[in-house]
């Protein structure tokens, strides 16, 4: 595989300013070696209680179990758990096992015989995860999660604890079916763990969503890919967020691996392509001069990827230093928008009306600007909008909770910059 | 391994991997500090602050001088009973720097502004007075044939200080016509 690695921003800097704003843009093409890379995938079903609430879940949640299995190339290996108040392995006993067609027949037909009760602990479940994936260190390892719940039976500080153990460890997709789960938590979840977090309101929905989830997983070709950034003495990293097909803060991931060098990590990668916003404060030089502010990396292990630069050049002309760059603009107002929303459906729930219309009218204002259809799309599920260009919006009267928590869940998903 | 500007070791030849300036670009120049003479005590200066007088060298102040000259309309205006009187055939302009406390003018060693060569000029004949509000004055000493300013023909009373301003001009002996200036400069912009 290849990694482009392209850098906007507008380099030119007033005397004795210190920020440097980037966007770089990280394009992985070309396919793997003829060998495809090893994996290993592990499936979390919550079986509690709740999930035969309407019993269109859990018969849902077996369908969709396995269709994941089904997607599982030859030879990855596989676990199927079942989450309650404790977790176990459905199939296989034990280790993990190299999917094959008796495999998959044998887990389907372990999946069919699931039975619901008990509570919610998804601590539990991602910590027997992280132990099936001992052993695999060489390979993808990916964990799709499934709960309908709150995580009730286990103190917030242990799925914290958990957490932190797992990091690194694998990347963990979640979902949330039905509407009587937490999106905070879970999004606390797939946050930590380099995934994705969606809502699946309609359990009918859940089949093809595990099968595209398990094909992308399959897609990946390099595991454990981190962005390594260098930058100058004396320099101070103010963020670096993954800002594009998601908002994801790394900053607080940081690893320093050197003098002046840290790692972020950004799980594995398949054809696809990531931006990220690296802000950096550097010492300001004399105008005319042209420093390094910062040197992009994308590594696997000891083997760089791709690389790209930041640079900052202090200048006196105010045409130049004035200019701002379309990119950094774009992803600090998809940032703003992911915020805002999260800020007003807070406020909303909370029956702060005004705060919550002016959250959510500024949001529709910053969706209409950046093109960002979608979010523009799900928030006219929630608010009237009056005008979406100053964003003055009425907030609905009756709003289904499935409309709220999708918004809410989505809240990260951001727009690409338009080029040309 | 290459060496940045600042010479920092680089491991990287396109910028230096330590402070990130670019490996080949013009060293900034070095600033030698010269000597500059302290606008307030005249003491010689090297950096910011004058060892002399503690004056911060990057404050502005504003500089006298007095540019003594020998003045043909002053000379023509003078009325004299002596035939032997010539103007100077050899001019010599002369900038003396006001710089603090009693600057005089006569004739002879203990003159700061020493016009010797103007029989006009009494030996102590005025002095120039730094006044506390950082101006200077002129105080006629009791000289013989008396001092005036500008075109005033009148001479000036001995003993009374008279405030000076930029552009004064003080017709002293046979020719000598001194000019006061006055300008605010900083230290670095001395000749």
């Amino acid at each position: 595989m290849t990694f482009q690695v392209d850098v906007y921003q507008n380099e030119y800097l007033p005397a004795g300013a210190r920020e440097v704003n980037a966007i770089v843009t990280v394009a992985a093409t070309g396919v793997a070696t003829a060998a495809p890379t090893a994996a290993a995938e592990v499936i979390i079903i919550d079986c509690s209680g709740s999930m035969e609430y309407p019993r269109a879940k859990l018969v849902a949640a077996k369908q969709a179990t396995c269709a994941a299995i089904d997607a599982l190339r030859d030879g990855v290996a596989f676990a199927v758990v079942a989450g309650t108040d404790t977790a176990s392995t459905v199939y296989p006993f034990g280790a993990l096992v190299a999917a094959s067609q008796r495999t998959r027949r044998e887990a389907k037909a372990a999946v069919q015989r699931l039975t619901s009760g008990g509570g919610t602990a998804i601590g539990s479940w991602l910590s027997l995860a992280n132990t099936l994936f001992r052993g695999h260190d060489n390979a993808l390892r990916h964990a799709i999660l499934l709960t309908d719940g709150r995580n009730e039976h286990e103190k917030p500080a242990h799925l914290d604890r958990v957490l932190a153990e797992c990091e690194g460890r694998f990347v963990c997709d979640c979902r949330g079916v039905g509407t009587d789960w937490e999106v905070a938590e879970l999004r606390k979840v797939s946050t930590a763990l380099l995934g994705t977090v969606d809502i699946v309101a309609d359990p009918a929905g859940l089949t093809a969503d595990f099968t595209a989830m398990t094909a992308d997983a399959m897609g990946k070709a390099v595991a454990d890919v981190h962005l390594r950034l260098w930058t100058p003495q004396g320099a101070k990293v103010r963020f670096v967020k993954q800002v594009a097909p998601s908002m994801v803060d790394l900053t607080g991931k940081r690893a320093d691996t050197g003098p002046r060098n840290g790692d972020y990590p950004t799980g594995a990668w398949g054809t696809e392509s990531r931006d990220y916003h690296v802000c950096v404060e550097v010492n300001p030089a004399a105008v005319g001069d042209v420093m390094l502010a910062g040197r992009v990396s994308l590594v696997a292990g000891d083997e760089v990827l791709g690389q790209g630069m930041v640079k900052a050049v202090w200048t006196d002309d105010e045409v130049l230093s004035t200019r701002i760059s379309k990119e950094v603009a774009h992803y600090t107002g998809q940032a703003e928008l992911a915020g805002v929303i999260q800020e007003g459906m807070q406020a909303r729930r909370e029956g702060d009306v005004d705060r919550a219309t002016a959250k959510l009218g500024r949001a529709v204002k910053l969706a209409a600007e950046s093109g960002n259809t979608d979010t523009a799309k799900l928030l006219s599920k929630v608010v009237d909008v009056v005008d979406p260009v100053t964003g003055t919006v009425r907030l609905k009267a009756k709003v289904s909770e499935a409309d709220a928590m999708t918004l809410d869940t989505r809240s990260t998903k951001t727009s690409r910059v338009r080029r040309g | 391994m290459p060496t940045c500007p600042d010479g920092h070791d680089s491991a990287t030849d396109d910028f230096c991997d330590v402070c990130g300036r670019q490996i080949g670009a013009v060293p900034v120049p070095v600033v030698v500090t010269a000597e500059k003479p302290c606008p307030v005590c005249g003491e010689s200066v090297v950096g910011r602050f004058c060892e002399g007088c503690g004056h911060d060298m990057t404050v502005a102040v504003t500089a006298w001088t007095a540019v003594v000259a020998a003045d043909r309309a002053h000379f023509d205006s003078v009325s004299s009973t002596d035939e032997e009187l010539v103007f100077p055939a050899v001019r010599r302009e002369r900038v003396v720097p006001l710089v603090d406390g009693d600057v005089h003018i006569g004739r002879g060693a203990s003159a700061e502004i020493d016009l010797a060569g103007d029989p006009g000029v009494s030996h102590r004949h005025a002095v120039l007075r730094a006044d506390p509000a950082g101006g200077w004055t002129l105080t006629d000493s009791g000289s013989t044939n008396g001092t005036t300013v500008n075109d005033d023909p009148e001479t000036i009373a001995a003993g009374v200080p008279m405030p000076l301003r930029d552009g004064d001009r003080i017709h002293v002996g046979a020719w000598t016509t001194i000019t006061i200036r006055s300008g605010t400069i900083r230290a670095g912009e001395h000749a």
